[in-house]
């Protein structure tokens, strides 16, 4: 039997989640889907985007005097103006994000592999600085050089990021090289690796587990898979999964899915497809 | 080739038309002797008899079952039918241990049996453990195999992906996984087949959105937006980062084109829309926007977006800009639910 002590699920429903295109949850709704998740006991959440201004700042502020054991998690560009307005927020843990692959350094950025890392050691003396918790991200680290990736963690690491997140931001790996990818990177890499995967081929889950496998120890996941285009890879079938087939207790209460689907299918006026597993009306009862 | 199950057939009274049509159907029965008479009066010549064996009984009791199948087969199958045997839980049976394939393989020869199916119905098989069981079968049957797996946990279409890779030639799915418990999701297996491993064998799907949509309105389900490779929605951008990445180089957000599947890309303007989605769309309005201009709106924007729960309607930006250019100094004013002005 396969074990992998310290897999845990991150909950991105409210930040990749609501940055589906056209869904907006109200700040009572972020609330409640926090206290909700709380009460399922998934220990860490990304709460939002403060770069996004002032009201979302005053909303978050709201989320971090909620009273719960769950830690929230801002997610940043890795601008040090993004990284100040999580910081006065009141955020303990921060998550910052720059592109690793040559097609997006070159078409989006416009800059170079040099800049990256030079913007990131910024970014993290930065955080350092603030003496808060960091967590660092890869975006489109499935199309990256994984000699470069590692030198990106490698810096990372030497800040004390607590974990990478290897992002397949258009969700174009398939579970077999998902497997290879992240086992390549997890052995190599200092600081934890957590897979972040999109669904845009179905395959969001099955990449989630491959990276399990493959020795990756946290995972991003949204309640029913909100996300943007076909969404990530969803809580409860990944939660289910890891349970069903590897017998590994991922520690979040799985009786309290179903209702937390409810919630999040409410909140982001998105009807639950009848056939989807485990959550829709027409899913076989395997609670 | 398509599956029609000889109950749901008798429940809803159908008809064929035509003998054409009939040819690409298989009827699925169970197995006895009075279904399979059934299917061959309807007019089938293709039958897949659906059964199921316990995995955790000894192989004399497995060995039972074949033999029941076995005088069932013998007085009702003629030469011109196909005969396709599908073993639902066929993955259940321990490969290694109890090889399952040297039980069936001379009953198969002995009736001509034109393709064994092999099942997951209880979804019970991760897609690593799919694709060792199936290579296992695979190198040691001697009839073609199909492979149907089920979605109960979500792994229908990576559990499809890995029987693929196995060896399997055939594999059972639906247009969006549709079913219960679901199966794989034909566009999905299609399309990964396509991009993900650059098999040039699976046709272009610039029709496929169109096609399953239709499919799947005659049976009375409406397709989710957010379907993977079919939604409308997918192909919909609303944040910031990733508008103005799209707006760069579409495959920077885009695993696959949205014309490849008969779709096509639009830009969402809601509460996570940035400058340059802003920019852009007002571009798509015949209307330009200085920088200084758009970060102003981008706030009008968001509050709008959050106040109504929804994204910003072109009418309503219309409206935004229109106010904007009338007063600039009037920083209060913002869009009400319903579309109307009000100042705060």
């Amino acid at each position: 039997m396969i074990r992998n002590e310290g897999f845990e699920i991150i909950d991105t429903t409210l930040r990749d989640g609501e940055q589906s295109a056209g869904v907006v949850f109200s700040v009572e709704e972020r609330m409640n889907i926090i206290s909700a998740l709380d009460k399922a006991k998934v220990k860490w959440i990304e709460a939002g985007i403060p770069a996004m201004g002032k009201q979302e700042c005053e909303d978050l502020k709201l989320m971090l005097n909620l009273p719960i054991k769950s830690n929230l998690i801002a997610w940043n560009r890795a601008n040090l103006e993004d990284l100040k307005a999580s910081i006065d927020c009141g955020f303990k843990f921060v998550h910052v994000s720059l592109p690793v692959s040559d097609l997006h350094i070159e078409h989006k950025l416009q800059k170079s592999r040099t800049w990256v890392l030079d913007q990131l050691k910024k970014c993290m003396e930065y955080l350092q600085s603030c003496k808060v918790t960091i967590i660092v991200g890869a975006e489109d680290a499935s199309r990256a050089d994984p000699e470069f990736l590692l030198q990106y963690a490698g810096i990372a690491a030497s800040y004390g990021a607590i974990r990478i997140r290897y992002s397949d931001t258009v969700g174009c790996l398939d579970h077999f090289t998902t497997y290879r990818k992240i086992k390549e990177i997890a052995d190599h890499s200092p600081p934890p690796v957590e897979i972040h995967a999109h669904n845009d081929f179905g395959l969001a889950v099955a990449n989630t587990l491959a990276a399990y496998k493959a020795g990756a120890k946290f995972a991003s996941v949204t309640v029913t898979g909100l996300g943007e285009r076909a969404g990530n890879a969803s809580m409860e079938e990944t939660a289910f999964s890891l349970k069903r087939f590897y017998n590994y207790d991922c520690g979040i209460e799985l009786e309290a899915l179903p209702f937390l689907a409810e919630m999040v299918s409410k909140a982001s006026e998105r009807t639950l497809f009848p056939y989807k597993p485990l959550v829709g009306s027409l899913a076989s009862n395997l609670f | 080739m398509a599956d029609v199950s000889l109950n749901n057939l008798e429940k809803n009274m159908f008809k064929f038309d035509t003998d054409d049509f009939l040819k690409s159907l298989r009827c699925r029965v169970g197995c006895t002797r009075q279904e399979i008479f059934k299917a061959k009066e309807l007019g089938f010549s293709k039958i897949v008899i659906n059964t199921s064996l316990d995995p955790l009984v000894p192989i004399p009791d497995i060995l039972k079952s074949i033999e029941s199948l076995q005088s069932v087969l013998q007085t009702v199958c003629s030469n011109d039918q196909e005969i396709y045997l599908s073993i639902d839980n066929a993955l259940e049976f321990p490969v290694e241990e109890v090889n399952i394939v040297d039980i069936l393989d001379p009953f198969i020869a002995e009736y001509g049996i034109k393709r064994l199916i092999l099942g997951d119905v209880n979804g019970k098989m991760d897609p690593f453990t799919t694709y060792n069981k199936l290579n296992l079968f695979t190198n040691i049957t001697q009839c073609p195999v199909e492979y149907m797996g089920c979605n109960n946990y979500g792994m229908a279409t990576a559990n499809t992906l890995s029987a693929l890779r196995a060896g399997v030639e055939y594999v059972a799915t639906a247009v969006s996984g549709i079913g219960i418990p679901g199966v794989a999701a034909m566009e999905e297996v299609l399309m990964a087949a396509r991009h993900l491993w650059k098999n040039e064998q699976v046709p272009n799907g610039y029709t496929i959105a169109a096609d399953c949509e239709n499919i799947l309105r005659r049976a009375g389900i409406i397709l989710p937006g957010e379907k993977a490779i079919i939604g409308k929605n997918v192909f919909a951008h609303e944040s910031g980062i990733h508008v103005d990445g799209v707006i760069k180089n579409p495959n920077l957000y885009e695993a696959i084109k949205p014309e490849e599947v008969g779709l096509s890309r639009f830009l969402v303007i809601g509460k996570h829309s940035g400058t340059a989605s802003l920019t852009q769309k007002f571009r798509q309005l015949d209307l330009s926007l200085s920088p200084q201009e758009a970060a102003t709106l981008l706030d009008k924007v968001r509050y709008t977006a959050v106040l109504q729960k929804k994204p910003v309607t072109d009418a309503q930006l219309k409206t935004l800009y229109n106010l904007h250019m009338e007063s600039i100094k009037e920083s209060n004013v913002h869009l009400s639910i319903e579309g109307e002005i009000s100042c705060d």
